[in-house]
């Protein structure tokens, strides 16, 4: 059919991952740092409700920045399984199914970063709690929120580690960036104990710094090679060879599928 | 090609997806919209709970069908994936992406239902709780599945536009269905953007955005109906492809 032609370059796929993961890095951090940041006041519960009342919008954009960041993850981990595929399809998918499940942890966590605006508004419905307790739910609903988001990173970690191996086998992206990537992850896996996650950030963010800012930046400016991507193309079909005439499927009819179509 | 085949396997895999599409049509305004319209009043604690308790079996059948819904909506979108990925794999797979993602959260967000109608029941451990204050709690977890659901409505919305494109472009669907569909998507996104910021205009907006929802309505009835078009020649490549894919996946 006529997609063929249409089908975007690697390239250009890489490009696009990029913005993605860009605009995803951004909104979640908005979202989960720089706004909670500013109106969570640390072991003071009224305080905190305070605050989120009195900004009740900014809280709003927060959540809602946070929940399109899920969206924007789902595209560009999509789009680097579509990168990486001809590297390790194996290897690829798990990393997508990984990728999927940290996602919907993440969807659910907006979730309960919104908990607390509707229990401080809630009005009459929760009229037979005392403010105290009201604010105290509130308040146990943003931990909650923080320790989904810890428990999302772990996934991101074994993300990262995977995607890691992959740029490192890859032909078409450096073999640094790979390494740093899977240093990286490994940091965030540490949150499987979130006290340790925490006690370790200032040197995750390091690693964070070091591997997913020059990766983003290296997909933004360069992309992958072109070139390079279509010969690891060619060399998996070639070697995959044996293989596929035993499932019976003429190898003339594979050239023209070219990648196997499927998952 | 397979003349012993009495339906082409094209049209055969648009009726499987038009089959689930149904069911799921009749499964989910039961869970989604009937069920709580009936049993949720909202501001009153106290009443929903007199509700909820009166017929817990007709709320535990909501959730239990807002569970299958979503087993149902992972088929769906496997047997979509089955017609369309001949089209586009790439879109189609980012469709069925994002349909997992919908139903993890849905059943996550089922959760908050069940929470609600242990603290209704309220067993020993809850005796510590005075009736007013577990009533506002479960009130609280209700809430909080309805927010979940504004939540969801986003993946209901983003799926469908890889959904719309591959059927704008399959040349065995009509374009019309595939614009129709982007349309929806949007549509939803506003919705959900409506529930978060502008929460008294959410009837109002959704009853705007009505036709669009229909969308989804005329797919199911299409692909139930008339199912795929297949044109002898230009079908060819189609077939052969779906018909390499479809056992594969």
């Amino acid at each position: 059919m006529t997609q063929k032609a249409k089908e975007w370059s690697p390239k250009a796929k890489a490009r696009l991952a990029g913005v993605f993961e860009a605009l995803e890095g951004f909104t979640s951090a908005w979202g989960q740092v720089t706004v909670l940041g500013q109106l969570i006041v640390v072991g003071n519960a009224a305080a905190t409700a305070a605050n989120i009342l009195k900004h009740e919008t900014l809280f709003r954009l927060g959540f809602a920045s946070s929940l399109f960041g899920v969206v924007f993850h789902l595209a560009w981990a999509f789009l680097f399984y579509q990168l990486f595929r001809p590297v390790n399809r194996s290897v690829s998918f798990c990393a997508l199914l990984v990728i999927l499940v940290g996602c919907a942890i993440q969807a659910v966590t907006a979730l309960l970063y919104l908990a607390p605006l509707l229990v401080l508004t809630a009005g009459s419905s929760l009229g037979a709690l005392t403010q105290q307790q009201l604010q105290a739910l509130a308040y146990m609903f943003l931990k909650l929120n923080g320790l989904a988001m810890d428990t999302n990173l772990v996934f991101f970690g074994l993300w990262c580690v995977l995607t890691g191996y992959l740029i490192f086998r890859s032909t078409f992206l450096p073999r640094i960036l790979g390494v740093l990537l899977v240093i990286d992850g490994f940091g965030w896996m540490t949150f499987m104990s979130p006290p340790l996650g925490h006690y370790l950030f200032p040197i995750i963010a390091v690693a964070c710094g070091l591997a997913e800012f020059p990766l983003q930046l290296w997909l933004l400016i360069f992309g992958v090679n072109n070139e390079r991507w279509k010969a690891q193309v060619e060399g998996i079909e070639r070697s995959n060879s044996g293989q596929v005439d035993r499932a019976g499927v003429e190898p003339a009819k594979r050239v023209a599928m070219r990648l196997p179509l499927f998952i | 090609m397979k003349e012993r085949n009495p339906m082409h396997p094209l049209k055969k895999a648009a009726r499987i997806a038009g089959a689930i599409y149904l069911s799921l049509v009749l499964i989910a305004p039961f869970a989604m919209l009937y069920v709580p319209g009936k049993l949720i009043v909202r501001g009153n604690a106290a009443a929903t709970a007199d509700n909820i308790l009166a017929h817990e079996t007709m709320f535990r059948l909501s959730i239990f069908g807002d569970l299958i819904g979503h087993v149902i909506f992972i088929c769906l979108a496997i047997a979509l994936y089955r017609l369309l990925s001949s089209v586009n794999n790439t879109w189609a797979l980012l469709m069925v992406s994002f349909v997992l993602v919908s139903a993890a959260v849905g059943f996550l967000n089922a959760l908050n239902n069940i929470a609600a109608v242990i603290l209704f029941r309220g067993g020993e451990f809850l005796t510590v709780f005075d009736k007013p204050q577990r009533d506002a709690l479960a009130m609280l977890f209700v809430r909080l599945h309805s927010q979940g659901e504004f939540i969801s409505e986003i993946f209901w919305g983003v799926w469908l536009f890889p959904f719309g494109l591959l059927v704008f472009r399959s040349g065995f669907l009509p374009r019309l269905l595939g614009v129709w569909l982007i349309i929806a998507c949007f549509a939803w996104i506003a919705l959900s953007i409506t529930a978060q910021f502008f929460p008294y205009n959410y009837e109002t907006a959704f009853a705007w955005l009505q036709p669009a929802f229909f969308a989804e309505m005329a797919i199911m009835l299409w692909l139930l109906i008339r199912g795929a078009k297949v044109a002898p020649v230009p079908a060819a490549t189609s077939l052969g492809n779906s018909g390499a894919q479809a056992p594969q996946l």
